[in-house]
């Protein structure tokens, strides 16, 4: 199996003196996605954007060896530009052949189902649209691994659980691998081959949970009494951090 | 079409009151001559105010009304031109924010008057003084709103940018400027009537060269021709509206589709 990201013993301190992360490692392989679950403030936004380069350790290292595309908590749509223009916009940066980009922008829209809509502007789409749009960007530039910052932490419950499956099956048959950050444990037992469970103060990852289900995921899995026991475990986990 | 009708309701029955007062007050008055004695009055009636305009004095007027429009255009111009690139400038580094912010203040806050003697001497009280006053009047709410403009982005969006390895100048042309616009049209609207501010002060201060809308208020207020100073006026009122309403549409051309401040 391919690496396409290791982080390896990385600490982040602020120049308060404030440690975000402390000797913290991971790596995500190609295929494989990874959820990483914690309290708020615990450092798993910090965590990802060290992940894509944004910001750097100040001890330790990060190492990527793939294209990376990062996907907001907010949909950051540019609102002057029609969804298909939004959609063409990291390709376009990337200064990529305009035949080309038309051809993955449209693949991209048609994927997340926008087909109808490419010539809309942000303003006249839902939050849901808009996240759909937000992804549909990232999925045309075809990167190798997806870093993804709570995308859905804004939705509502049934729009969420709708926008995972869609993910899971988009992701299927891409090969890249996922790092993706989110606060709700059903999300990530859902979405993921391995949930990290971050403490905080300084933040670290505390456990690692293989997910046991195959990559073939039906919504019907929510419901499972073993879906809800790995839950169940990891929420406990989580609690255990609170009360420290 | 009912809805329209109530909205301009409010602004008709102020401006019938204001006429109203303006009655009153050209008839009540008692230094301000009647009719009758045929002398004229400080403050003519609205319906006798056009008595004079026609003419060598209509000519005048127009002839004014051109140079003023053309000293605040020109005037309106270079602020905006150089009002964008220092809101631009300012926009790409803190230290340069904080380099170049007092002195602006302090030019915004500059009464124009006590610089005056110094442009005389410098550059002579012609076309050129008038716009260098215009762009002083006008200059600071175009760069505080670009400034603010580019500041306000979300901080995500500049995050995205960052993360496909744009240069500062993409950055610049395809996020910060269309993302400030509305805020830089804001500051265009505020300044364009500063403009025509700029142009007429800079007329009463500056008599050499052909005169302007200031300097023949001067002209008609000497020879004691209230009505066609009083046009004189409502012409500036009118120029500092077109440039406003202008600025206005250009607005809904370039932004009005996307922008909420436009389309609610």
């Amino acid at each position: 199996m391919t690496q396409l990201i290791k982080i390896n013993n990385a600490s982040l301190q602020f120049a308060d003196g404030t440690v975000a992360i402390s000797d913290t490692s991971l790596q995500v392989e190609q295929g494989e996605f990874v959820a990483i679950v914690g309290p708020s403030g615990c450092g798993k936004s910090t965590l990802l954007r060290l992940a894509s380069g944004l910001i750097s350790p100040t001890s330790g290292t990060v190492e990527r060896s793939a294209s990376v595309q990062y996907v907001f908590q907010d949909s950051t749509l540019l609102p002057w530009r029609t969804v298909k223009k939004n959609v063409a916009l990291n390709l376009e940066l990337q200064k990529i052949d305009p035949a080309e980009i038309e051809r993955r922008t449209n693949s991209a829209i048609d994927l997340v189902g926008l087909s109808d809509s490419a010539n809309k502007l942000p303003r006249q789409l839902s939050g849901g649209m808009k996240m759909r749009v937000s992804l549909a960007r990232s999925l045309a530039c075809e990167p190798q691994l997806f870093l993804f910052d709570e995308p859905f932490a804004a939705l509502d419950e049934f729009t969420r659980e709708r926008l995972n499956l869609e993910l899971r099956t988009i992701l299927q048959t891409h090969n890249s691998g996922s790092l993706f950050v989110t606060h709700s444990i059903a999300e990530a037992v859902f979405l993921s081959h391995r949930v990290l469970i971050m403490s905080p103060r300084p933040g670290t990852i505390a456990r690692s949970v293989d997910i046991p289900f195959s990559t073939d995921r039906s919504q019907e899995l929510r419901y499972s009494a073993e879906f809800a026991e790995i839950c169940g475990d990891i929420a406990s986990s989580l609690r255990g951090m609170a009360h420290r | 079409m009912k809805r329209r009708l109530s909205r301009a309701l409010g602004p008709i029955i102020v401006f019938g009151l204001f006429i109203g007062c303006w009655y009153w007050v050209a008839y009540s008055l008692h230094n301000n001559f009647s009719p009758a004695s045929g002398k004229p009055m400080i403050i003519p009636p609205p319906h006798r105010l056009f008595e004079d305009f026609h003419g060598a004095v209509r000519e005048r007027i127009f002839t004014a009304l051109l140079i003023s429009t053309r000293t605040a255009i020109t005037g309106l111009a270079i602020s905006a031109l150089v009002g964008v690139i220092l809101g631009i400038v300012m926009s790409q580094a803190k230290w340069i924010e904080r380099s170049l912010w007092p002195h602006l203040i302090a030019l915004q806050v500059t009464p124009i008057i006590a610089i005056v003697p110094l442009m005389v001497r410098l550059i002579g009280a012609n076309f050129t003084a008038r716009v260098l006053v215009t762009v002083i009047i006008s200059i600071f709410p175009i760069v505080s709103n670009t400034l603010f403009g580019i500041q306000s982005i979300h901080p995500s969006l500049h995050d995205l940018f960052r993360l496909q390895n744009c240069s500062r100048w993409v950055t610049l042309r395809k996020l910060q400027l269309p993302a400030a616009s509305p805020s830089i049209f804001t500051g265009l609207r505020v300044s364009a009537g500063l403009a025509v501010i700029g142009a007429i002060v800079g007329d009463f201060f500056f008599t050499k060269g052909d005169p302007g809308l200031g300097q023949l208020i001067t002209f008609f207020f000497l020879n004691n021709l209230s009505g066609p100073m009083f046009i004189t006026a409502l012409f500036a009122t009118g120029l500092g509206l077109m440039l406003f309403l202008g600025f206005g549409a250009l607005n809904r051309i370039v932004i009005g589709r996307w922008h909420e401040s436009v389309t609610r």
